[in-house]
């Protein structure tokens, strides 16, 4: 994770671990990509606000359209493949 | 006789296109069982920490808030290359040994200062855009000045709320100068990074069309820059660019980038002159050997 320098102390505050078994964010299991740098946006939307699932997926669907995050313009969100047989 | 398929939503499926087949097995009329399979990926939107973290500014929640604080926090300290900040000190031991095997003198001869992509200066072609929005700023605000003396509108004010625009502050220059320990004889702009430069130069010319547009009044003027204000602080620090960065000795981004672009002329023109002097040896050297004496 070092890529952006103030993610050293934002992965402690955030509570971020990652090993090779998984990640989690303030104690909750998040999904990640193979890497190791992209976590799921649904899931950390989840875990910080407290929400159910459902409104998780909303809440980042309503960003995706108020354009607040993008693929395309900002490269710290980008769409990866996370194996759903693991 | 009837199929009957479940699918899942696109909300189960993760974000797109997620590839998955039914296999239904009937008998008969009656329907008994819908498996599914999937045999691929799904795609998920995916940030790193940090996008995560500057995400949070958009987020509800006391956890939330609290995250982005500390994001803005931190990144103003990585902005003011805190050297207690670990990240700092990696980040400039990379970028030494990186200028070390590209042959950057100039980058090794100032390890303080930090990497392009996330700074104002540091890097030469930073710190020239630096420089270039500095100088266009300074001529832009003397338009806003002849502009604001011509419609009869309060400059200093203008002048203030401009200041006030990237910066995030509310009070006037001259106490937010001595609140931060800027000379009074210094300029606000040259405390701002690259970024905030520009924010000023966009109320600028904001502020400058709609004057020019709706022949304002002093005080229609004065309320209308209140609101670009707001709008450009609300920008700022949605975006993590407000507030005052200063340089690690405590000096002004304005100073930094001249004495960066400074050193760089000077190590080119030092560069040159060895280039001349090798050239004009070897010249020197091609004449003697044309005109050595047989024998010699």
């Amino acid at each position: 994770m070092g890529e952006n320098p103030a993610s050293d102390s934002i992965s402690a505050l955030c509570e971020f671990k990652a090993n090779e078994v998984g990640a989690t964010l303030m104690g909750h299991t998040i999904r990640i990509d193979e890497t190791g740098q992209f976590l799921s946006v649904k899931d950390a939307i989840e875990i910080i606000e407290g929400c159910t699932s459902n409104a998780a997926m909303l809440r980042m669907k309503k960003l995706v359209n108020d354009e607040i995050i993008s693929e395309a313009t900002n490269p710290n969100f980008k769409y990866f493949k996370y194996d759903t047989t693991k | 006789m009837f199929f009957r398929a479940f699918y899942p939503s696109r909300s189960e499926l993760g974000y797109h296109n997620a590839c998955a087949f039914c296999v239904l097995t009937c008998t008969g009329t009656q329907f008994i069982s819908a498996k599914l399979t999937f045999f691929s990926t799904r795609r998920i939107l995916g940030a790193r920490i940090a996008g995560i973290t500057g995400l949070c500014g958009n987020l509800k929640g006391e956890r939330a808030k609290a995250i982005h604080n500390h994001f803005v926090q931190a990144g103003v300290r990585v902005e003011a290359g805190d050297t207690a900040l670990y990240s700092v000190i990696k980040q400039n031991c990379e970028r030494v040994n990186h200028a070390a095997t590209e042959g950057d003198v100039v980058a090794v001869a100032l390890p303080g200062t930090r990497h392009a992509e996330h700074d104002d200066v540091g890097e030469l072609s930073c710190a020239q855009d630096c420089n270039s929005n500095r100088a266009i700023q300074m001529v832009s605000n003397g338009r806003v000045i002849d502009s604001c003396r011509e419609n009869a509108v309060n400059a200093p004010n203008i002048q203030n709320l401009l200041n006030q625009a990237p910066l995030g502050f509310t009070c006037s220059t001259k106490r937010f100068k001595r609140g931060n320990g800027i000379p009074l004889s210094t300029a606000v702009p040259e405390y701002m990074t690259s970024s905030q430069l520009s924010l000023r130069k966009m109320a600028q010319q904001a502020l400058m069309s709609e004057i020019h547009r709706d022949g304002m009044n002093s005080k229609q003027a004065e309320r209308r820059m209140l609101a670009i204000r707001d709008d450009f602080t609300n920008f700022a620090e949605r975006y993590g660019q407000s507030g005052l960065r200063v340089m690690p000795g405590g000096g002004s981004f304005g100073s930094a980038v001249v004495a960066i672009e400074a050193t760089h002329q000077k190590m080119t023109r030092r560069q040159l002159k060895i280039e001349r002097k090798v050239i004009a040896s070897q010249q020197i050297d091609g004449v003697d050997d044309a005109t050595a004496p047989l024998g010699c």
